[in-house]
């Protein structure tokens, strides 16, 4: 069986190898000995191909390579891929490029008709001037905030499947905050640190290698307003930097070298404008105002140029002033400036089909043309109007758009910054040729949403997935439906990124919380714990290369090696709860079928159940002939040994689900026996949802459930009714109303108990007992008559009932909370202090009827006929009515008023059993447990995190089998 | 046999006469009354109503060029297409005024079609509102779709909730209080009216008593949506002739202001009522910007119990307490269920929050007794931030009260409870203790007169 599994898997990694020739933005790098085709879209999109060698031409080996990547091409003339061909913005005139790998990198050669020389060979689509950036020695990349101009957040990678563990950490000591997204770029990993005029440290770029995570340099410059939470660019040789103190930096990506930089003097007049910096960074920068001479809408917390998006050989963002700049790389000279109605901040340029989609602190959603920067529509997606003593101020913010052919996700906030609360997100339909926006779809239910959207596109969906407060991982497709995909993670302000097309990397924002992997379902399949040096918030997303998995946090950066979904050894890997639900369902479903598919069987071969159950026992046993009394003792002895086994797994099952985790039944009694083992002290989180909160409820479940089934029966055999219950003596009544008093009007017995953690259960036990007795005491001046026990009950009951009523209906509202929770019974308060105190007396009580069995099959052949055999009934019953409110009375006290089981768990055994009680008392004593078992499991799972009343659930169990029961077996009522 | 069929006849006609005589003799009666008048909603609950002769301004149009010559608004048209009103929307406003109506018997707005073939008399509330796409004006209808505009001054107001209450003497009616429940003890001087007999009792908060209302001939009453006996009295006393408003479930900082709107408009106290509004409006702003300014703000994550057992009944969302913590920047970790729940013990430490505030201890603890109450917390308690970082605060007497009733001194409740998540926020140096009672005003600046008495 294992060996055909690793046959399957092996068999699917194979068909999966051979079907996937090409990556994505970057294939391992260890394989690179086999020369290679590049296709690298110009915008961070590369993609790796075997060459094939048998080519003549340039031509021709591009060709294929092209074909294998199944790109729409032309190579005749001029060259166009996917619809990219020239392009011209300004004086920035971007063609594809051919370029051959030598020993100094990449050298662009004019034509590709010329004879293949068996090297490695590229087609770039750049300006003149940019070579690609992956190179055969480091064919992956991430050279943009989000991989690429498109925003998708989409990466491939090799992760080693060894354990996680941490590569390299570091905290920043006082300029520790690392907010904008890691850049990974010939074998270099860059990362920007520094936060607020208030750190005493300037900000610094720290570049390093990749591989042994070494600083190969850095690079401090002055600081701004705010943190540094822009994404810089990667674009040929160089790397841009966009800080907060307003100017955009041109380093050498090999040693850091300031090649140039572009200053915003920010903006009273028409011809300000990015200025360039004679090659030195100024010591001083003057902060860029946000109270210039133009009215800037938005608020925000940071000056500058914003996160830089690069495609057709153009960098483009926006700027705190207002602006959406497009800038030539090469010369950094300014191509076109766009002015838009509000601040351009925490937002990318979303490049898509030639256009420009962007958003702004004034609530508008702008199309742009990225040739000449003109708006061609723009749409208010959410204002907020705030009016105090300055004015009334109109705001909004739209995050980074996501744009799918026509369709365009975007989210939307108030424009507060970090303090924004409302929002919610919208999709739009934009008509090229209309220059129309349309809003298909707008929801608030989201809150406020993450800045970028991750776009999953496959068989089962099409959407975005987006993080926000109310729904903390959900996804919206084009319909705008919204679907929850996780609430696991309470707070996530990292933008998710999309690994191997099935794997979601979540950087929680939690101090010293985790990097989630998650399927696309929602089930998180992994995890890592942020080192405590670098513990702090995290809100940068997280990179994944082949190399390491890089994130930042507010208190630094780590990077992780390995792949964090292999468990470690401490983590205790989750179940999914579905399955685990589905399977136990299943499991009960099947046992409950068997068990009728015996019975059925038995009944066509006209014997008993026992029998037939006995009788397929000794066939497995060999044939066996014996006595009656040796055959009872045989039935016996199944009943309770089948019956404890049931018990046994419900009890299992009941400690391995949670709303903390579903863990395996292995686990599930390995962190029971260490947590018993260490007393309950020092417990990990799962140990404690198994000690403290799962058995303590278990054993009251088993308790309560044995005790109440037990009653029942002792009731139903005395009183001669079926319709009797534990309650029918109105001990649920007297322990109810004074457990309401207790808990609705404060009643403390007089003050005896004040203060005591056991005024409750102690005054139901009391009250239950009171009622018992007035109930007994009426019951025997009438003459003692099972009816009159009857009439007795149901009267003393009233009488209670009515007081609890008064107490309830004229009680605080906030206390009927804890009343309800009582009057309904919830195992949900079990707790070591009381559980013993529940179930020692409900065990032992049960067991004392077990030696009375005799007697009460002749209680039940009738009075007459009982004393014939020398019983007196009279006193048997009152003993044992006595014993049996005990019971019930110890029952309702600490859990609360359950019905069903005490009525039905004894008509269960009855029919399956026969009229017996010495089959019938262990039988239901087991069943009880049981039942009460899975309506505990279910109260807590069906609504986690919520707790249902387990009286309601216990009947929705028990119906459908007690009315099975009913129509097969009701006749033996009759009469 | 013909005896049998004859008893069957007899049967089945008794039946049928018993069953539609229930029909026809219940009364069938709508208490929706038509609107009697236009209302201009200018936003943020500036809301302007003119009653308007329907004879001679029958439709939206006519009767909103009537209302502005009344009130001296200029009025900007064009066509049935109102440009502006009283130089409204200002510069950069981008909300647009539209017609909405609000049909009998219902109780949401909707959008009308052509603004003059609206005749006014033909729905329950006709508003001009300036609203941004997808939004509506402040309902003109009570949780029982009534309209509450252009009801006489009261002058005998019997209120049947404690956040009635607060509510009626936030917007300046305690004098004319002649009636609460006799859970209303909020301002004090409702008690000292209790007591000097000046204020009868007329009831418990879900059993108010029709006879003890009517005995003190109340001009209005003002019931809650949220008990249905209250709904259940409004009919009666609606039958009766008595004016009555029933508030809306206080879910929200919202649905608290509205409900300030609409019993202060009831009561016919208009410049009460938007003194109360602004007040509010002044207190909120204020909390708002301080947090806003704070750029080391975080969020933290909170559980709000009602008692310590293992497993607490605790605010899920939808409710009053989670809108504030939403308002003050700060995460309800069970924001996700609806209304009170009683929450599971494991997921109190799988939420793991923050910051644990428990709402109605009995009493003022002493010192002793929070450590106590700390110490004797279920295991569950013990494992989460909020325990080890000693972050758990008790809501005593009458600071317990304030999360309990939605009424005008949520603002003060806002300003503690957004002392206590961001205490450096409001950098004046005071501290929250870990438990309060009566005192909680003490460690207020900005709300700390606000409490409407």
């Amino acid at each position: 069986m294992k060996k055909g599994l690793i046959i399957v898997l092996f068999a699917l990694f194979a068909c999966a190898m051979i079907a996937s020739p090409l990556t994505a933005s970057g294939a391992s790098e260890e394989d690179s000995a086999a020369p290679m085709v590049l296709i690298d879209m110009g915008n961070g999109d590369t993609y790796w191909v075997t060459a094939d060698t048998n080519g003549t031409t340039n031509k021709d080996v591009l060709a294929t390579a092209l074909t294998e990547l199944g790109m729409t091409y032309s190579l005749s003339g001029k060259i166009s891929i996917r619809d990219r061909s020239d392009f011209t913005i300004g004086k920035v005139k971007t063609s594809w490029r051919f370029f051959e790998s030598g020993e100094s990198g990449w050298t662009e050669k004019s034509n590709i008709d010329s004879k293949y020389g068996g090297g490695t060979i590229a087609l770039g689509y750049y300006p003149a001037g940019i070579v690609p950036v992956v190179t055969p020695e480091h064919m992956q990349s991430w050279t943009q905030a989000r991989g690429n101009s498109a925003q998708d957040g989409h990466q491939t990678a090799n992760i080693s499947q060894s354990p996680p563990e941490t590569l390299f950490e570091k905290n920043y000591e006082s300029g520790n905050f690392v907010c904008g997204v890691t850049l990974v770029a010939d074998g270099k990993v860059i990362i920007v640190t520094g936060g607020t005029t208030a750190s005493k440290l300037n900000p610094k770029v720290y570049v390093y290698d990749q591989k042994t995570m070494d600083e190969v340099w850095s690079f401090e410059f002055p600081t701004g307003m705010g943190y540094e939470i822009a994404t810089g660019a990667v674009i040929g040789n160089y790397y841009y930097l966009p800080a907060t103190n307003g100017t955009l930096y041109k380093l050498s990506l090999a040693d850091g070298t300031l090649v140039g930089a572009l200053y915003d003097e920010v903006v009273d007049t028409e011809s300000d404008t990015y200025k360039v910096l004679d090659g030195v960074p100024k010591n001083a920068y003057r902060s860029v105002s946000p109270e210039s001479g133009r009215t800037l809408i938005g608020t925000i917390y940071n000056t500058g140029p914003s996160t830089i998006t690069y495609d057709h050989g153009t960098m483009f963002f926006g700027t705190s002033s207002g602006y959406v700049y497009a800038v030539d790389p090469v010369s950094m000279s300014v191509l076109w400036r766009a002015e838009l109605g509000g601040r351009v901040y925490y937002t990318s340029v979303t490049m898509h089909d030639g256009l420009l989609y962007t958003g702004a602190l004034n609530g508008k959603l702008y199309v742009l043309d990225a040739v000449t920067g003109k708006e061609i529509v723009s749409e208010t997606v959410y204002t907020y109007t705030t009016t105090n003593k300055n004015g009334t101020f109109v705001t909004g913010n739209v995050t980074t758009p996501y744009v799918d052919g026509n369709r365009i996700y975007v989210g939307f906030s108030d424009g507060r910054g970090m303090n924004a609360i409302y929002g919610g997100l919208a999709v739009y339909t934009f008509d090229k040729s209309a220059k129309t926006l349309t809003r298909t779809s707008y929801t608030e239910e989201t809150g406020l949403t993450g800045n970028y959207f991750l776009p999953v596109k496959n068989e089962e969906y099409d959407g975005v997935y987006f993080t926000s407060i109310k729904v903390p991982i959900g996804r919206i497709d084009a319909q705008g439906n919204i679907e929850t995909i996780s609430a696991k993670v309470a707070t996530v302000k990292a933008a998710m990124l999309l690994v191997n097309d099935d794997t979601i990397y979540i950087s929680e924002y939690q101090a010293g919380g985790y990097l989630y992997a998650m399927t696309l379902d929602g089930e998180f399949i992994g995890k890592f714990k942020q080192p405590d040096s670098v513990k702090q918030w995290a809100m940068s997303a997280p990179v994944v290369t082949d190399h390491g998995i890089y994130v930042g946090t507010d208190g630094g950066f780590y990077a992780v090696t390995g792949d964090i979904t292999v468990a470690n050894a401490e983590e205790p890997k989750g179940f999914s709860l579905n399955i685990w639900m589905i399977m136990s369902s299943v499991l009960v479903i099947i046992m409950i079928l068997l068990i009728a598919f015996i019975f059925i069987n038995a009944r066509s071969s006209n014997t008993s159940f026992v029998n037939y159950v006995k009788q397929g026992a000794g066939k497995f046993a060999g044939s066996y002939e014996g006595s009656k009394v040796k055959r009872s003792k045989r039935r016996l002895l199944i009943v309770i040994l089948a019956g404890t086994a049931l018990a046994f797994v419900m009890f299992l099952l009941s400690l391995s689900f949670g709303p903390y985790g579903n863990v395996s039944i292995t686990d599930a009694l390995s962190a029971m026996v260490s947590s018993i083992q260490k007393g309950g002290m020092d417990l990990t989180d799962l140990e404690s949802a198994i000690y403290d909160s799962r058995l303590p409820r278990a054993i009251s479940a088993v308790a309560v459930g044995m005790g109440l089934a037990t009653a029942g029966v002792i009731y139903q055999a005395v009183i001669r009714n079926p319709l009797v219950d534990p309650y029918i003596m109105g001990v649920s009544a007297g322990a109810g109303t004074f457990a309401v008093a207790a808990l609705a009007a404060n009643f403390t017995f007089f003050g005896l108990l004040a203060g005591s953690n056991f005024v409750t259960p102690i005054l139901a036990a009391i009250g239950g007992i009171i009622a018992f007795f007035l109930t007994m005491l009426l019951a025997s001046k009438a003459g003692g008559s099972s009816t009159n026990y009857v009439l007795g009950g149901v009267v003393v009951g009233m009488a209670f009932s009515s007081i609890m009523t008064i107490m309830l209906v004229t009680a605080q509202s906030e206390k009927l909370h804890s009343a309800l929770t009582w009057l309904y019974g919830s195992f949900a308060n079990a707790e070591w202090g009381t559980v013993w105190l529940l179930f020692f007396p409900a065990l032992f009580f049960s067991i004392v009827p077990l030696f009375w069995a005799k007697e009460l099959n002749l209680v039940l052949l009738g009075e007459d006929q009982a004393k014939q055999m020398g019983l007196n009934v009279k006193e048997f019953n009152r003993w044992m009515l006595i014993l049996a409110s005990v019971l019930t009375a110890v029952c309702v006290s600490f859990v609360g008023i359950i019905g069903f089981v005490g009525l039905v768990v004894p008509h269960i055994c009855r029919m399956i059993l026969g009229g017996d009680h010495r089959l019938v008392l262990p039988a239901s004593l087991v069943m009880g447990a049981v039942l009460m078992l899975f309506a505990d499991l279910l109260s807590r799972m069906v609504m986690m995190p919520q707790e249902l009343p387990v009286g309601a659930i216990t009947t929705m169990i028990g119906v459908p089998l007690f009315a099975y029961l009913l129509v097969r077996k009701g006749r033996m009522y009759d009469g | 046999m013909d005896g049998k069929k004859a008893k069957i006849a007899i049967s089945i006609v008794l039946v049928l006469v018993g069953a539609s005589l229930a029909v026809i003799a219940s009364p069938n009666a709508s208490f929706a009354r038509s609107a009697d008048g236009i209302l201009i909603d200018f936003g943020d609950r500036e809301i302007v109503y003119t009653p308007v002769d329907a004879s001679a301004h029958p439709d939206a149009v006519s009767a909103l060029e009537y209302a502005c010559s009344e009130k001296g608004y200029v009025l900007e048209i064009d066509g049935s297409s109102i440009k502006k009103i009283d130089s409204r929307p200002v510069e950069m406003d981008s909300r647009t005024w539209s017609l909405f109506v609000t049909e009998r018997g219902k109780q949401t707005w909707i959008k009308a079609g052509d603004p003059s073939k609206v005749m006014i008399r033909g729905y329950s509330a006709v508003a001009w509102g300036l609203c941004s796409d997808g939004e509506y004006p402040t309902t003109a209808v009570d949780a029982t779709g009534v309209n509450y505009y252009g009801y006489p001054t009261a002058t005998r107001i019997v209120t049947l909730s404690p956040s009635a209450t607060e509510t009626v003497v936030a917007v300046g009616g305690y004098n004319a209080i002649v009636g609460t429940d006799m859970y209303s003890d909020y301002p004090y001087s409702i008690v000292a009216g209790h007591e000097s007999g000046r204020i009868a009792e007329v009831g418990g908060y879900s059993t108010p008593n029709f006879e003890l209302v009517l005995k003190q001939r109340p001009d209005l009453v003002v019931c809650i949506s949220t008990q249905a006996t209250h709904i259940n009295m409004a009919d009666k006393l609606r039958e009766k002739g008595i004016n009555t408003v029933v508030s809306f479930d206080g879910e929200s900082i919202d649905t608290i202001l509205d409900n300030v709107h609409v019993i202060g408009t009831a009561m016919g106290y208009d410049l009460g009522r938007d003194r109360a509004i602004n007040i509010m409006y002044d207190a909120f702003d204020s909390i708002k910007g301080i947090l806003e300014v704070d750029f080391t703000i975080t969020f933290p994550r909170v559980m709000v119990a009602l008692n310590t057992v293992k497993s607490p009944w605790v605010s899920g969302g939808g409710t009053y307490m989670s809108d504030i913590l939403d308002f003050v920047i700060a995460t309800n970790v069970y924001g996700a269920a609806n209304n009170w729940i009683q929450a599971n013990s494991e997921s109190v430490f799988t939420y793991n929050p923050d910051v644990i505030m428990i709402v109605g201890y009995e009493g003022l603890p002493t010192q002793e007794e929070y450590d106590a109450l700390l110490k004797s917390l279920p295991a569950e308690w013990k494992r989460t931030t909020a325990f080890k970082t000693g972050e758990i605060y008790v809501f005593t007497q009458s600071s317990a009260d304030l999360a309990s009733r939605p009424a005008p001194r949520a603002v003060q409740l806002t300003e503690l409870v957004g002392r206590i998540l961001h205490p450096d926020s409001f950098r004046d140096g005071i501290e929250v203790p870990k438990y309060f009672g009566n005192e909680f005003r003490d460690y207020l600046t900005i709300t700390k007169e606000m409490d409407f008495s």
